[in-house]
């Protein structure tokens, strides 16, 4: 897995985007502490910024999954 | 030799008997014959005969079956898959079809039809199995050969439109010998590594034959019991193959597969930024409402009287202020009035004062004052000063 250990704790893009729902809709209740609001606010800045990171990634390998008698190899090949 | 019954039959148990022997001894097959007398009944149920030269049989097909996908009419050569059934009531039987082709289609067809009711009947097409696919899946697995158009495209579609998910390529064999065996494994070996969210299956156009590893129960059963979504891609839009029908999702063509699996980036990014300018506006409405609501305590009664009751506070104060101060002044003018007394004191012992009085001050010319006249000689010159002026003077006698 060509997957580096930061990112398994940061929220996918599924994750981040589901939570910026959550934090728009309670910013437009208008029933939580102003504190809160800046607090959420800053929150829905990080996964934005988070989600776009993801965005911007580009994979460029096609990884190639070899079937051995003991298991299964990968095998990275670029794609340019 | 001859058996015979030592029973005696009732039309019924005769009839029953045969129905018995007819509906038990023979399997759901295929027949071969032209249609005649074929009419289709305002209920929707289609009757007919199939007859060839020697003989004919009357056949229904019931309303409730799949339409022929063929004009069927007199003359028509078919075949019909179904089974035999006799009507006990009119002493009659009859060909019970399920589905009916024109004859001509070969045996792959027929193959095809027969695997594909009979997985059809065991719920493996039904639209409740069909699962949603993950809108933004991280990784996609592909089951193609390395080597036709097929992962070409899809490498292409998947890499324009959304180049963060992550691609990992199971090559197989997509036609001939052993290829159901590989597909099927390979679905299997990605539900068994949880590398992927979805995976896609497929292979470019071509005849039914080089198609045919997508139809074959296997690959199907494969497709059906993935624990990870299926998306098929199976040759043209005009190919329908049975695992296209177990999948979760049919993608018309490989090229197509893409546009059906991940989302576009373009449209998430403008996404984003409506949302990212939503949560702006929504914090600044956040703000002026809270500042709406703390105008709104300033104005109230309650937090009137508390600023009331500070304005009490602070008179208090200014008087206690007023009361401090006029006591310092009292205290100084008491000061100033004893200063006074001993400043005429302190004047009173001034030597202008005793000079005043008519005294005078007598000084050698080395300046010393004389107190005593012993310190003083005939012809010394004194210097005198009265209260206003001087003289200077000489000694004549000293005593």
């Amino acid at each position: 897995m060509v997957e580096d250990k930061s990112d398994t704790l940061q929220p996918s893009f599924e994750q981040a985007y589901k939570r910026l729902e959550e934090i728009a809709r309670k910013l437009e209740e208008n029933t939580i502490p102003l504190e809160e609001s800046f607090r959420l606010f800053e929150e829905g800045q990080e996964l934005l910024k988070r989600c776009n990171e993801l965005l911007d990634r580009a994979e460029k390998r096609l990884n190639i999954i070899r079937v051995r008698d003991d298991g299964v190899q990968i095998e990275e090949t670029d794609l340019d | 030799m001859v058996r015979i019954s030592e029973k005696v039959y009732t039309v019924t148990s005769l009839t029953r008997a045969i129905r018995g022997l007819v509906e038990d001894g023979l399997p759901s097959l295929w027949v071969e014959g032209e249609v005649s007398n074929y009419k289709r009944h305002s209920s929707g149920h289609r009757y007919f005969n199939l007859k060839d030269e020697g003989s004919r049989i009357d056949c229904v097909m019931w309303r409730t079956r799949r339409p022929p996908g063929f004009e069927l009419e007199d003359g028509a050569l078919v075949r019909a898959f179904g089974k035999v059934t006799v009507w006990e009531k009119g002493g009659r039987y009859q060909l019970d079809v399920v589905s009916i082709m024109p004859v001509g289609l070969g045996a792959l067809q027929m193959a095809f039809e027969t695997l594909k009711r009979k997985l059809s009947e065991e719920g493996l097409f039904d639209a409740a199995r069909k699962r949603p696919l993950p809108r933004y899946p991280k990784a996609v697995g592909i089951v193609t050969s390395p080597t036709g158009a097929a992962i070409r495209d899809l490498v292409w579609g998947f890499k324009s439109r959304y180049p963060a998910a992550e691609l990992f390529l199971l090559p197989v064999a997509v036609q001939g010998e052993g290829s159901s065996d590989q597909i099927a494994a390979g679905i299997e070996i990605f539900n068994r590594l949880d590398l992927v969210d979805v995976i896609v299956i497929g292979r470019g156009g071509g005849s039914m034959e080089d198609l045919w590893a997508f139809n074959e129960e296997r690959v199907v059963r494969a497709v059906a019991a993935s624990r990870l979504p299926v998306v098929s891609a199976v040759g043209h839009e005009i190919d329908v193959t049975l695992s296209d029908l177990a999948a979760d999702l049919r993608a018309p063509t490989p090229t197509a597969a893409a546009g059906l699996v991940v989302p576009d980036r373009a449209e998430i990014t403008g996404e984003l930024t409506r949302r990212r300018e939503a949560l702006v506006r929504a914090l600044e409405r956040s703000v002026s409402l809270w500042r709406e609501r703390v105008s709104g305590i300033a104005k109230s009664y309650g937090f009137q009287r508390a600023v009331g009751r500070v304005g009490e506070e602070r008179l208090r104060l200014d008087e206690l202020a007023r009361r401090i101060e006029s006591a310092l002044v009292r205290a100084l003018d008491v000061n100033r009035q004893a200063l006074k007394a001993l400043g005429m004191r302190i004047s009173a012992l001034s030597p202008d004062a005793v000079l005043g009085r008519g005294y005078c001050v007598a000084h050698k010319s080395d300046g010393t004052i004389v107190r005593n006249s012993e310190i003083l000689k005939v012809h010394d010159e004194l210097s005198l000063k009265f209260y206003r002026g001087g003289a200077a003077a000489v000694v004549k006698e000293v005593f």
